[in-house]
């Protein structure tokens, strides 16, 4: 990673307030990132095969880590994961699951389809904030990303 | 003089003798009579002459009268030569002095040869005593004995004798001799063995078999009973010969009825068969007996009486019964169990199918099978393993157990578990395959049933849990971050984080509603109706007809009436969300149409709504039911309205389905129901 390149996360989120409060917490970082936001399962995939909307390479460049909830509209979340995890260029890109589902079915699959981590948005007042700080130490300050051709 | 002659019957020495008496007797009157004149000499020629033809006369009557002796005497000689019996004269010491030919080709001997020998030489060493002590009896009493005696003929050929002797005497010298009657009763002999033990098996028969034989006259009254009767009615042949009727041996309650079925046999004079009665035995006991019986007729034809047979079928009843029983109980049983059994004999190629079998493969009852018949009713998806199955059974795996499907000749398909094992028979040769085949179907699709509400329970859990908590998330968050601003003093946010908590609280409310709804579908069940959907349609256009306005959506309903058959109120309720849908989902129209109307095939009716709106991807089709599903989260709602069509449309054993072109190409919602026939 270049120095001073920003870190490109993207989030797929299609509750708007939840998109709100992952990029509010996440600006609290020093470390420069660029939050992404799709709001549904096909623009994801759009974004990431670099179709339709998103077509544009330079404009949308591949992210360093996708934040990715489970219920979307059109496309569903674990199939978004399925067809990253099939490509061999996007399969290097880090994707952690962030959703309100906490079923083993979904906890399972996700795995399975090689979801690196597994966060379950917390109902309890405060916790959502603490996790989303975790999420952003985490990533942002100690994980190292590949380096991976974002154009 | 000429009485005398012709009363007697003389010999003839004595006829000689009597000539010869007479002319001395004539020489003696001549003597004294002296000269004789001539007209006495002429009287006397005449009464000589007169005299002599009457002595000639007399003379051919005695000639003829002792041929006629020799005659008799030849006769007597033949009958008792010829007698069937043999005859012989035994001197006091028991030689034989005099037997006819009959005596002779009995002992086997020439008469010269025979005469003179003892009989006892030709009598079985063993069963010369008897003859001894018989002959003792006869001296001693003087009557005549009868015996039976095995004696032996000259060739040494064994034979039963009848001998019957008696005291005479001999007619020359006076002595005293035996005479004796000798006939062969070999064969009768043998006969009456073999009657006696023919005789001793019979009775051992009917006493194993519970056999009484009985006779009773033309009023029933019993002339006659077997000792069997003893052992089998307690009552011994005295206590009924004489002093009862067969039918007071019967219970009261049916003594009447079985008279008067006995008594319309007896007047007809014809015999029973098999007539199955119950008997009271002695002490008090009921049992079941057959009955068999001929009529005894006299000689004029009138009826004598009836002879028969009453055999205890008590225990025989008993065991049929309860044979009976068990097999109809066996039938029951696989009526309940929809359980069938089937053999296939594999040298014979014979197949056996329980009636049970029969209904399960809806084939008519007795059909004759083969086992290649079989396997056509198989459902081609199955029919592959089934038949691998079958090629693999053998010695080395014995037994198939497993499932396969079965179409029947009107097309319904069932499920069947078969339990089968292929062993060898009795001998060792034959093959048998013995099947156990259970129509699973009514289990399967209960099953099926039961998976499909557990899939929707945990597809409704997985809604709430997921799709309600996620207000939630958002309310409690904003709420914390609300608390730490206004602490902190900064104000930037709250506006926008208020704002979130209000729709997000809104959102959950509209969320809950439709879940109360939903749920609501299943169980407040309006009775089933006929309404048209005309009526409905406009019921549902009314209800959402200010969105209608709003976007300027022409509305067509189909002028040829349809019936639908359901929940009219939950019926409107498809009509109205498919309608609201497809207003929303209109996009840039610019002239918006919905179209709604209804076809039949095959007796199902099928409706149609359909729109000129955005139309959409058929890849997500799927996704469209869902609950809270949302393929375009801009589009105001809570995505529950068509979980809910589909919910009322199933639950009226309906279907539903979408057709799109794609986007941009309009949607046109379909769903079936099966009308009047099934119930909601």
């Amino acid at each position: 990673m270049i120095k001073g390149e920003p870190i490109i996360i993207l989030l797929v989120e299609d509750d708007l307030a939840h998109a709100v409060l992952v990029q509010r917490n996440l600006e609290v970082f020093r470390v420069a990132n660029r939050v992404v936001h799709v709001k549904d399962g096909e623009a994801a995939l759009d974004y990431l095969f670099r179709q339709n909307d998103f077509a544009d390479e330079a404009a949308n460049p591949l992210p360093h880590l996708i934040l990715l909830d489970l219920r979307l509209p059109k496309v569903d979340g674990l199939e978004v994961l399925r067809r990253i995890k099939e490509d061999d260029h996007l399969k290097r890109i880090p994707t952690v699951i962030l959703t309100t589902s906490d079923a083993e079915a979904d906890m399972g699959k996700a795995y399975l389809y090689g979801a690196c981590s597994y966060l379950v948005k917390p109902v309890d007042f405060g916790k959502f904030t603490k996790l989303l700080e975790s999420f952003g130490f985490y990533w942002l300050a100690w994980n190292r990303f590949p380096e991976l051709d974002r154009h | 003089m000429k009485k005398p002659l012709k009363n007697s019957t003389p010999s003839a020495p004595q006829v000689s003798s009597l000539r010869r008496q007479a002319e001395e007797i004539l020489q003696m009157q001549q003597r004294d009579r002296g000269p004789v004149a001539p007209e006495d000499a002429q009287r006397l020629l005449h009464e000589l002459e007169v005299h002599q033809i009457e002595l000639e006369m007399q003379n051919d009557e005695l000639r003829q009268a002792q041929a006629e002796l020799e005659a008799s005497r030849a006769r007597y000689f033949d009958l008792y030569d010829l007698a069937p019996v043999g005859y012989c004269t035994l001197s006091d010491k028991g030689l034989i002095l005099e037997a006819n030919l009959t005596a002779c080709s009995l002992l086997g001997l020439d008469r010269k040869k025979l005469l003179g020998h003892p009989l006892s030489r030709f009598i079985l060493a063993e069963d010369a005593n008897v003859f001894y002590q018989q002959r003792k009896k006869l001296l001693e009493t003087g009557m005549h004995q009868t015996f039976r005696i095995r004696m032996l003929r000259q060739e040494g050929a064994l034979f039963w004798a009848r001998m019957e002797m008696t005291e005479a005497q001999d007619s020359e010298t006076g002595d005293p001799v035996f005479r004796a009657v000798l006939s062969d009763i070999t064969e009768s002999k043998l006969t009456d063995e073999k009657l006696k033990q023919s005789e001793a098996r019979y009775t051992d028969l009917a006493e194993q078999s519970s056999t009484i034989s009985w006779e009773v006259d033309d009023r029933g009254l019993y002339t006659y009973v077997s000792p069997v009767a003893e052992a089998v009615l307690g009552y011994r042949p005295e206590e009924l010969v004489g002093l009862k009727y067969f039918y007071e041996l019967h219970p009261e309650s049916d003594r009447e009825a079985l008279k008067k079925a006995a008594f319309s046999f007896f007047n007809r004079m014809q015999p029973f068969v098999n007539f199955v009665n119950s008997v009271l035995t002695k002490d008090g006991r009921t049992i079941w007996v057959s009955t068999n019986g001929i009529p005894i007729l006299r000689a004029d034809g009138t009826l004598q009486g009836y002879s028969g047979s009453d055999t205890d079928i008590t225990e025989l009843r008993r065991v049929e019964a309860e044979l009976h029983e068990t097999e109809a109980l066996l039938i029951e049983t696989q009526q309940m169990a929809h359980l069938g059994t089937l053999t296939y004999n594999t040298s014979t190629d014979e197949v056996r199918w329980s009636d049970e079998i029969y209904r399960i493969f809806g084939l008519p009852a007795g059909k004759s099978m083969n086992y290649s018949d079989i396997m056509q009713y198989v459902h081609p998806e199955d029919y592959p393993a089934f038949l691998q199955a079958w090629i693999s059974i053998g010695d080395e795996k014995p037994s198939i157990d497993g499932e396969y499907r079965i179409v029947r000749p009107d097309g319904e398909i069932r499920f069947i578990h078969e339990y089968s094992i292929y062993k060898y028979i009795s001998s060792g040769q034959t093959m048998m395959y013995v099947g156990l085949l259970q129509d699973i179907t009514d289990r399967r699709l209960a099953e099926q049933a039961v998976q499909a509400k557990n899939a929707e329970l945990e597809r409704f859990t997985y809604s709430v849990s997921h799709d309600l908590k996620s207000p939630l998330v958002t309310i409690r968050t904003f709420m914390g971050h609300l608390v730490e601003d206004l602490a902190g003093g900064s104000t930037d946010h709250v506006a926008q984080d208020l704002a979130f908590i209000s729709s997000a609280a809104e959102k959950m409310n509209m969320q809950l509603d439709e879940l109360l709804n939903f749920s609501k579908v299943g169980r407040g069940v309006n009775p089933s109706i006929e309404a048209t959907l005309q009526e409905m349609a406009q019921e549902a256009i009314g209800l959402v007809a200010g969105r209608i306005d709003k976007r300027g959506v022409r509305v067509q309903v189909m002028q040829k009436p349809a019936v639908l058959y359901g929940d009219r109120v939950r019926l409107v309720e498809v009509f109205q969300n498919l309608i609201d849908n497809a207003v929303k989902f209109m996009g840039e129209q610019s002239d918006p149409l919905i179209e709604i109307g209804a076809e039949t095939n095959d007796g199902k009716t099928v409706c149609f709504v359909r729109d000129n709106g955005m139309g959409i991807d058929m890849q997500h089709k799927d996704m469209l039911f869902g609950m809270f599903a949302k393929l375009n989260p801009e589009i105001e709602g809570t995505g529950m309205g068509l979980a809910l069509v589909k919910r009322i449309v199933e639950l009226h054993g309906g279907r539903i389905w979408v057709e799109s072109e794609g986007i941009g190409k309009g949607v046109c919602f379909w769903f079936s129901l099966p009308g009047k026939s099934s119930e909601l």
